[in-house]
């Protein structure tokens, strides 16, 4: 993907599946490129979310911080999106999210989607749908996850957790799907 | 009762924030189903057209491909379940059952969809409703895994 937003290449991303060019355009003239090295942080568990971002390039990680050993919950690739949730249910970040290696966000503030609400109720709608079936595509994997638990609540294959679409993609049966935002 | 009243639907999740017009045409709208002790609302695997609100009792929610007897979740009065293959249009995730005599209202995927053409604004809210049930679902899961014989 080209580094910089397009309306043709966001319409390639499955945030904005469906739109037309114009609202393409108009979300292109709302996102904001942000650069990052390797290993630093885009936010962190429970911090306070105003904004989704869309990977152009790189590679990020989503993971629950513990004292004794992070808990993996996703790898994000270009096309992905993470940060939803919180725009969805306006509670803090669920997780932190690190850059792994050099990477290209593209950044779009939640107010910016709530003014799209506004000024195009259809554009909105789609862009909601794409988050919802981005989240039932996640909800999939950890029902499925799930059932590998043995009664005690424990794995019965030792989970690690990732991100459905990457999960599926890669094969890596025995991770845990959690969810991003 | 075959009809829940409006006002009921308007304390439901899943109409939450819905005018009391739409949730009086979402009233109209809703079939009762009366369930048996193990009867099953629908199976995993099966093509899905319907979403469903608890109206009374108590269901349980299975993945027998996978797990025939660990309980996924539990749904309760007012919960609304279905709703994932009315997002993303693939057949049902898991089997729901009654634990109890019990009783849910169905509601069409069509009557959604005609919402969509009707009344946007009520639609997306019913969206958005559905959406910020599966983030909570999703952050539940983040929390890591709890047998179903908890408390929610």
């Amino acid at each position: 993907m080209p580094l910089d937003p397009t309306a043709s290449t966001l319409s390639m991303c499955s945030l904005f599946g469906g739109l037309e060019l114009c609202h393409c355009e108009y979300f292109c003239s709302r996102l904001e490129r942000v650069d990052l090295v390797a290993g630093e942080v885009v936010y962190e568990e429970g911090d306070p979310a105003h904004e989704l971002f869309v990977v152009a390039a790189g590679r990020l990680h989503a993971f629950k911080p513990s004292q004794s050993a992070d808990v993996p919950l996703a790898e994000l690739l270009p096309g992905e999106f993470f940060g939803d949730m919180s725009f969805i249910d306006m509670q803090p970040r669920s997780a932190t999210v690190r850059a792994v290696e050099p990477t290209v966000l593209w950044r779009m503030s939640f107010s910016s989607l709530r003014e799209a609400y506004l000024r195009d109720l259809k554009c909105y709608t789609l862009v909601v749908m794409n988050i919802a079936r981005e989240m039932s595509r996640r909800l999939r994997r950890a029902d499925y996850y799930r059932t590998l638990l043995d009664s005690e609540g424990h794995a019965a294959v030792r989970p690690r957790a990732g991100a459905a679409s990457v999960i599926g993609r890669i094969g890596r049966r025995a991770m845990t799907l959690r969810s991003l935002g | 009762m075959q009809q829940p009243s409006p006002e009921l639907l308007a304390v439901c999740p899943l109409f939450g924030g819905l005018s009391s017009e739409c949730c009086a045409a979402f009233a109209q709208r809703l079939a009762r189903v009366e369930l048996v002790a193990g009867q099953t609302v629908y199976d995993e695997g099966d093509p899905a057209h319907e979403l469903y609100i608890v109206a009374e009792g108590r269901l349980e929610v299975f993945k027998p491909s996978l797990s025939p007897l660990l309980a996924l979740n539990d749904l309760h009065p007012g919960d609304f379940f279905g709703d994932m293959s009315f997002i993303d249009l693939q057949p049902r995730s898991a089997t729901v059952r009654a634990a109890l005599p019990s009783a849910v209202w169905r509601l069409d995927y069509t009557v959604l969809r005609e919402t969509y053409q009707l009344d946007m604004k009520c639609y997306t809210l019913v969206v958005m409703n559905i959406a910020r049930e599966m983030s909570r679902r999703l952050r539940r899961a983040d929390r890591g895994w709890k047998p179903a014989q908890g408390p929610r």
